[in-house]
């Protein structure tokens, strides 16, 4: 007889596992006895129970993909166990090109993955945001912290001097358009004085469409060796968006909220001792501050500080799911209404979508979805337009609040045509709004007629339009003159993708071989109808119905672009330690030449799983060791119309046509960036510490440099051609720790970093710099590039200096001379940077941060050099102390044994032209700009299942969240934040990253909410 | 499952093959034709080339102390250059490199095919015209090599080889516009000629116009000049003030607006010159001009009564405060305290948004021939041609300028007084009649637009020569200004190429012409270097 325990010791459990990152029940977790046999699998809604088990006994808890737990039972019947995901689960799938998931350890190129709920908790409107030092090699740049604001994305630095640097978007298994609307489409473009030129708008970069909500997992493919089978528009690399789908098992109804507060917390600084005026002398027409000091009993106004305030936001989420094992469904709304810290700007967005995922018979499941975006925003005017420099620039003698006349006008200080608007006035009377209505939809199919083969077709389109409106009001200083102005356009952006592919599979004794051929159909179309029109005839009613017609103009952009592809992959795995995968694409592009429009691009890796030799499987503490190689290369076609001469109308009186700045190129090709890298992944002690390491380096050729300036002699102004060249390499590393792993408390650290050089080192037609004229925002500054520099550069006119490094001084007043040739005067790549996120789990306590901090990189602060060229910097307030700049002068002794040391002396207060003409803006390059930024941090507390199933049985999960946006910045730089983009995201090449011209900074959140399941 | 793995694959292969080609044919740029009719070239091309001269203007007409600058010191006062990093200066080049540029060769071009030839003449003309001011604005230009496919860098042709060619140009222009066979039709090139509306003769006579001028401005090239055959060229070309070329604006929007008008408030801050008032209110000349109260902005001051009686000149580079405020002069615009223009003011003289602008007129011509005839020795002929330009001078300004200003109302010229005046200034016997007198008419008429032709005057005679034995100076009245310290103590004779076509993508050519010396704008010009 066997010996049987006491009937008393032995008992029933029941209990939930929760997956940790979404607090909703996990099922098919494999509960086991330690030791014994006694185990159960967790059911639909994660609820599980155990018999026959012995206070004191271990309980195992595993699940592929998450992290294994293990639970004493203790006196209590009921378990609540907490799984978290393992972010470096040997075993776990992800999504790659294609959307074909595969084993993360047979990757041979270096792929980051976030969570959805990590995205979802950092309350970001705009997912893309939410990313920001989570994925080595990726830097995102926003142009505002003002809603709305759109975001630039930069995976593996510029790879392209004069195009778009931004990754490809792929949602569900297609292209997923990222556009930012362009001022070039607006009808105001063709008249010099009204043209916007991307300088003084934002409009938002459409990726930011995505409800994150809806996101299951984000997937960042960097270089050309993991995204060639993408083709053409993946070069610089594919953020690949898998939203979420029902799951099968009993319906589910989740609520979530968020409100939230945000706030200035840093505010720019003018002083208040000198009044308006030129030379020492006042003069109140004047909006330079070198006039007499105020009277001691002046009223002077700290205009800055209450032109902010906090801005109100609130979120709601709504999604129902559930399904059998036939059908599943998921339908979810989401409603943002954003606020800002200050007026006239805002945001409104709404988003709508539905799932089904089906399967019809044994060899046929489908899968559809289809997502509506409505989405509005109320903008504010950047940089010279923008209220911030005319906040700065407002007399502290006057109050700046009071901005209109008793009869509601424009209450103006003096007659001068160079009289800033009033920031109320610009902000509540200029009106500047962009509506986008976007729907978009993936249907695919899998065939699956045997096991050894599968067929994937996926279909679907992407359409929106934007409404941009943009009034400048008639008494504004923007568009007095002009008796008002208003852009009024509509643009329509359509994409039809088609993609469909073969896979087989097989496998010959140890060697698994998996065969991938297919082809994808890319057409892209874009249509914009823009008015404009300036002098209202009534000055209250803006629109264009309300301008007479000879001032009004229009302007329509038709753009479309075909891409087909054809792509083939072959996969063999031998044994599961060696995979190696070799692909091949081959594009047909419409905006090349006919006759010379198709072009290939091959790639291959391989990764060598070392732990999976049966010799190193015998050191248990060894997780995974693994090498890998990759080689890819990237081919990008030209924009559209290159190719042909197209003439222009011409809004000259009479009208007619002319050939616009750019002159055809007949001869363009595809441009070619080839890309290596190497890497290895090492985890230690069941994946407590984790190394990954990657070093690339791409290397580009034949760019393809549009808006290349060129001698007029060509008989235009701008050329696309093929020539330059320029490398880029860079290391990443990614290190997880589980320090702590206790039942109650768990701690997970994960850190990137990222170094990058790059370096251009060939221009066509000896050209020496390379630059995009709309972020020649501010002064003699713009993002030049420059043979021999890195890609990264920003140039400027610098102090024109001897041989021997020496300013050279004009011996006639004292003051320095300027160069007049444009050298490099900064550059914005760091020398690394680092993301660190930390998790803690106590109980039902979370409490996540991600931290963000970058080591150098140059920032130019040019609103301090506006602030001190115009008297206004607290620099100035030495005015008076004569000063003799240091330097020898140019008297043609400059470059002797023997220069002129110099020593003439001035007062700078009474020299103006000492701070407004001969300051050169490379002082005002902050160099080795390093900062720590707290990027967001949550806290949260899941309420336990077993305390929900007493109370409230038909609550199935419930969970209230803290979170802390941009809630601290540490930094040597001086101005309000550096990493606010100059321009908007639309500006191509380099872009306007580390430019700082009157930019609105990140302000701080706090976000306050709770989550609800049924 | 073979079927639909088949019909995959012959989509596929369809797609690729049979329908690729035309499914990617999609790149002509849809949103403009890629050839137009070959009127629709000539209209814009006429405002860019008249853009161009303005715009340039704005730095030349100080150097020839058309106006002054209202505050001290101005850098084109002191006969300065523009800012290095500047492209100030260098508009004509744009309008002839790139307005013109290929648009006036493909007008020519698709002309040629359909038998146009007044267009094909007129495309001549323009492109004389066009190269003679760039070189002579300029000195060295591109000219051989300009428009050439496939080059990016240029060499530059010295003045001499672009005025062999600017003669040949208009030879051709002749040729062309003598002919009436094929389908040249008046209706069809005068919906896109905003000069004359397509009148072959007058066109005929403009080429014959822009010789007269060409071959006039080599009057220091002992070897190149002679004087009868600008004579002769004067006397086929213009006839009297209908044959004047004229462009006018429509005037609404700064695109389509003149650009001296107040609605582009580009002169706001420019006031006549101490020089020119001095010239028009008998200071100079011992009569008063009936046409200063229609070329010359007067001062707010009302004296006995009478708006718009006083005239003050500013000095170059002293600034209008040299005089109390009543007594500072009105801008062109006709506002007081260099106001600001807009699209509602109303201008004065050439500067009104929707005025017509000089390009070429009657009386020009005859001073240029007058000059010819008097270098020639032919004061008889040179008299008559003097007398004939400063009568139809001051027609055209009494025609063109009398009526409402911002500031008030001016009158046209009476017969009493444009009589009194020819007796003033016109001798009664040719041997009273002086190099100076022609030049300085030449000056008064061509004010404020014909600032390139005046430029190269003043060059021609080093702005401060005397000719002959006369004993005044040609330019009688003129003062020298102080210079501007990268001047290095010499006179401007030419401007910088365009700054950023040439400085920054073509300075390799630069640099055997001299053109990367900061004083490069003060080295003479071929035109005027007597040999």
């Amino acid at each position: 007889m066997l010996f049987q325990p006491a009937a008393a010791q032995t008992k029933t459990v029941t209990g939930f596992v929760i997956d940790a990152s979404t607090n909703e029940g996990l099922p098919g977790v494999n509960v086991v006895a330690k030791g014994t046999s006694i185990g159960a699998i967790t059911r639909a809604d994660g609820s599980f129970t155990l018999n026959n088990v012995n206070q004191g006994q271990v309980l195992v808890f595993t699940f592929i993909g998450y992290l294994a737990k293990e639970v004493t039972v203790g006196e209590a019947n009921r378990l609540e166990v907490n799984l978290s995901p393992d972010i470096l689960s040997v075993g776990e799938v992800i999504v790659t090109a294609l959307g074909i998931k595969e084993e993360r350890k047979n990757l041979g190129t270096a792929v980051t993955e976030v969570k959805g709920n990590d995205v979802i908790q950092t309350q970001r409107i705009n997912f893309v945001d939410a990313l920001q030092g989570r994925v080595a090699g990726m830097t995102i740049n926003q142009s505002s912290g003002l809603p709305g604001a759109s975001s630039q994305v930069v995976i593996r630095g510029i790879s392209s001097l004069s195009q778009s640097n931004e990754p490809l978007y792929i949602v569900d298994g297609l292209p997923y358009n990222n556009r930012t609307f362009t001022t070039n489409s607006l009808a105001s473009a063709t008249i010099s004085g009204p043209s916007l030129e991307n300088r003084y708008t934002d409009f938002t970069n459409r990726a930011a469409d995505i409800n994150p909500d809806d996101i299951e997992s984000v997937t960042v493919l960097k270089g050309p060796e993991a995204t060639s089978l993408y083709g053409v528009d993946a070069s610089n690399g594919a953020i690949i968006i898998t939203t979420k789908r029902g799951k099968a098992g009993t319906s589910r109804i989740n609520y979530s909220n968020s409100f939230s507060i945000v706030k200035i917390i840093k505010y720019p600084d003018i002083q208040r001792v000198y009044g308006q005026g030129n030379y020492g002398m006042t003069d109140n027409t004047s909006f330079n501050y070198f006039g007499e000091a105020y009277a001691s009993d002046s009223v002077l106004y700290n205009n800055i500080k209450p032109f902010f305030h906090n801005g109100f936001t609130q979120r709601h989420n709504l999604s129902m799911d559930g399904g059998t094992d036939k059908v599943s469904y998921r339908v979810s709304m989401g409603f943002n209404d954003v606020g800002a810290v200050i007026d006239g700007a805002g945001q409104r967005k709404i988003n709508l979508s539905n799932a089904l995922h089906g399967t019809l018979n044994k060899w046929l499941n489908y899968d559809f979805s289809l997502a509506y975006t409505n989405d509005f925003v109320d903008g504010v005017f950047k940089s010279t337009y923008g209220p911030m420099i005319g906040l700065l620039r407002w007399p502290s003698g006057d109050d700046a609040e009071n901005y209109l006349n008793p009869d509601g006008t424009r209450r103006k200080l003096s007659t001068s045509s160079s009289e800033f608007d009033n920031p109320y006035f610009n902000v509540n009377k200029n009106d500047y709004w962009t509506k986008t209505n976007r729907l978009t939809n993936v249907t695919s199919l899998n065939i699956n007629p045997t096991e050894w083969l599968l067929v994937v077709g996926k279909v679907g389109f992407d359409f929106y339009s934007n409404q941009n409106y943009i009034l400048r009001h008639p008494e504004s200083n923007l568009a007095y003159s002009y008796g008002g102005m208003l852009d009024d356009a509509v643009a329509n952006n359509r994409s039809l993708n088609i993609e469909y592919y073969a896979n087989f599979k097989k496998e010959f004794g140890g060697l698994n071989v998996d065969v991938k051929a297919g082809s994808t159909v890319y057409d892209y179309s874009y249509k914009s109808v823009a008015g404009f029109g300036q002098g209202f005839l009534d000055p209250n009613f803006a629109s264009l119905n309300n301008i007479p017609p000879d001032k009004q103009r229009t302007r329509s952009v038709l753009q479309q672009r075909r891409v087909v592809g054809v792509f083939g992959v072959i996969n063999l795995n031998y044994n599961r330690f060696l995979n190696v995968q070799l692909t091949a694409r081959n594009d047909w592009s419409s905006t090349l030449p006919l006759d010379n429009n198709s072009f290939a691009y091959p790639g291959a890796n391989f990764a060598l799983i070392l732990s999976e030799i049966p010799y190193f499987k015998n050191f248990s503490w060894l997780s995974l060791a693994k090498i890998r190689g990759a080689y890819g290369m990237a081919r990008k076609d030209p924009p559209p119309y290159g190719v042909y001469p197209a003439l222009e109308s011409q809004a000259t009186t009479g009208g007619g046509y002319a050939y616009g700045f750019t002159g055809p190129n007949p001869l363009l090709t595809a441009e070619k960036t080839t890309s290596k890298e190497a890497g290895i992944e090492v985890r230690l002690f069941r994946s407590r510490i984790g190394l990954d390491a990657t070093y690339y380096k791409k290397e580009s050729v034949d760019q393809i440099i549009s808006n290349l300036r060129l001698s007029y002699g060509t008989g235009y102004v701008l050329s696309v051609m093929n020539g330059g060249t320029m490398w880029n390499s860079g290391l990443e590393l990614q290190l997880n720790l589980v320090p702590v792993d206790k039942v109650d408390f768990k701690w997970e650290l994960m850190a990137n970093f990222n170094k990058m050089w790059s370096k251009l080192t060939y221009l066509p037609t000896g050209l020496k710099e390379f630059y995009n004229s709309d972020t020649w925002i501010y002064g003699n500054t713009r993002n030049g590039a420059i043979t021999g520099e890195s890609t990264t550069t920003l140039s400027g006119l610098r102090y024109l200096r001897n041989n021997n490094g020496d300013i050279l001084i004009n011996p006639q007043n004292g003051t320095p001379v300027r160069n007049t040739v444009w050298e490099a005067i900064g550059d914005r790549n760091p020398d690394f940077t680092l993301g660190i996120i930390n998790r803690f789990n106590y109980k039902n306590l979370e409490l996540s941060m991600l931290i963000d901090t970058r080591r150098g990189g140059d920032v130019l602060n040019a609103t301090e050099h506006m602030l001190v060229t115009t008297g206004l910097s607290n620099q100035t307030l030495n005015r008076y102390e004569p000063v003799v700049v240091k330097g020898v002068l140019q008297d043609g002794l400059e470059n002797t044994a023997n220069p002129t040391v110099n020593n003439i002396q001035i007062i700078p207060a009474l020299n103006s032209g000492y701070y407004y003409s001969n300051i050169a803006e490379e002082d005002f390059v902050e160099k080795d700009v390093n900062w720590i930024r707290m990027k967001d941090i949550t806290l949260s507390y899941n309420v336990p299942k077993s305390l929900l199933a007493s109370k409230a049985k038909f609550v199935k999960g419930f969970s209230v969240f803290v979170t802390a946006t941009d809630l601290f910045l540490i930094t040597n730089y001086t101005g309000l934040d550096p990493v606010i983009l100059g321009n908007n995201a639309a500006v191509l090449g380099s872009g306007s990253a580390g430019m700082d011209y009157g930019n609105f900074p990140l302000p701080l959140g706090v976000n306050f909410g709770f989550k609800v399941g049924f | 499952m073979k079927k639909i793995l088949s019909f995959i694959i012959i989509t596929g292969t369809f797609l690729l093959s049979t329908g690729c080609e035309d499914y990617l044919d999609i790149n002509r740029n849809p949103n403009g034709p890629q050839e137009v009719t070959a009127y629709l070239y000539l209209g814009p091309m006429q405002q860019e080339f008249v853009a161009g001269i303005q715009w340039d203007s704005r730095f030349t007409g100080y150097y020839t102390q058309n106006y002054a600058y209202y505050s001290t010191n101005y850098a084109y006062d002191l006969m300065g250059t523009p800012a290095w990093t500047s492209d100030n200066g260098g508009q004509m080049w744009r309008s002839v490199y790139w307005k013109m540029g290929w648009n006036l060769s493909d007008m020519i071009r698709i002309s040629q095919a359909e038998k146009r030839w007044d267009l094909v003449g007129i495309g001549y003309a323009m492109r004389a015209w066009g190269w003679m001011l760039v070189t002579d604005h300029h000195g060295p230009i591109i000219l051989k090599e300009a428009f050439q496919p496939g080059l990016y860098q240029f060499n530059y042709d010295n003045e001499n080889v672009v005025y062999t060619e600017v003669l040949s140009l208009c030879d051709s222009a002749i040729k062309y516009l003598n002919r009436t066979d094929g389908i040249v039709s008046a209706t069809f090139t005068g919906k896109g000629d905003q000069i004359f509306a397509g009148n072959r003769i007058r066109w005929k006579r403009l080429a014959w116009g822009v010789k007269a001028l060409a071959l006039n401005h080599l009057s220091n090239k002992s070897t190149l000049y002679d004087p009868d055959k600008v004579i002769s060229a004067v006397d086929s070309s213009m006839t009297s003030n209908s044959d004047n070329a004229l462009i006018g604006f429509l005037g609404t929007l700064s695109t389509d607006a003149n650009f001296h008008g107040p609605l582009r408030d580009n002169f706001r801050y420019a006031l006549p010159s101490k020089f020119m008032v001095n010239l028009m209110d008998g200071t100079t000349l011992g009569t008063p001009d009936p046409r200063i109260r229609l070329m010359i902005p007067p001062t707010p001051n009302i004296v006995n009564g009478v708006a718009g009686a006083k005239y003050s000149g500013v000095t170059p580079t002293l600034g209008y405060t040299t005089y109390p405020a009543a007594d500072r002069p009105y801008n062109f615009y006709g506002l007081a305290a260099v106001g600001q223009g807009s699209n509602t003011t109303t201008g004065f003289y050439l500067f009104r948004n929707a005025g017509k602008f000089p390009l070429m007129t009657y009386p020009e011509l005859q001073f240029v021939k007058a000059e010819a005839a008097f270098r020639k020795g032919d004061k008889t002929t040179a008299l008559a041609a003097y007398s004939n330009g400063v009568s139809a001078a001051i027609d055209f300004a009494s025609s063109n300028y009398a009526g409402a200003t911002t500031w008030g109302t001016v009158t046209a010229i009476t017969a009493g007084e444009k009589t009194a005046y020819l007796a003033g200034v016109v001798p009664a016997s040719e041997t009273n009649l002086t190099m100076s007198a022609i030049m300085i008419q030449k000056y008064i008429h061509l004010y404020a637009w014909g600032c390139p032709e005046t430029w190269l005057d003043m060059r021609r005679f080093h702005y401060t020569d005397t000719y002959g034995t006369e004993t005044t100076q040609v330019y009688n009245g003129y003062v020298q200004p102080p210079l501007a310290a990268e001047n290095n103590g010499k006179v401007i004779y030419r401007m910088r190429p365009m700054y950023n076509s040439e400085y920054v993508w073509n300075s390799a050519s630069l640099e055997p012409i001299g053109g990367l010396a900061t004083d490069y704008h003060t080295k003479v010009i071929w035109q005027v270097i007597p040999e």
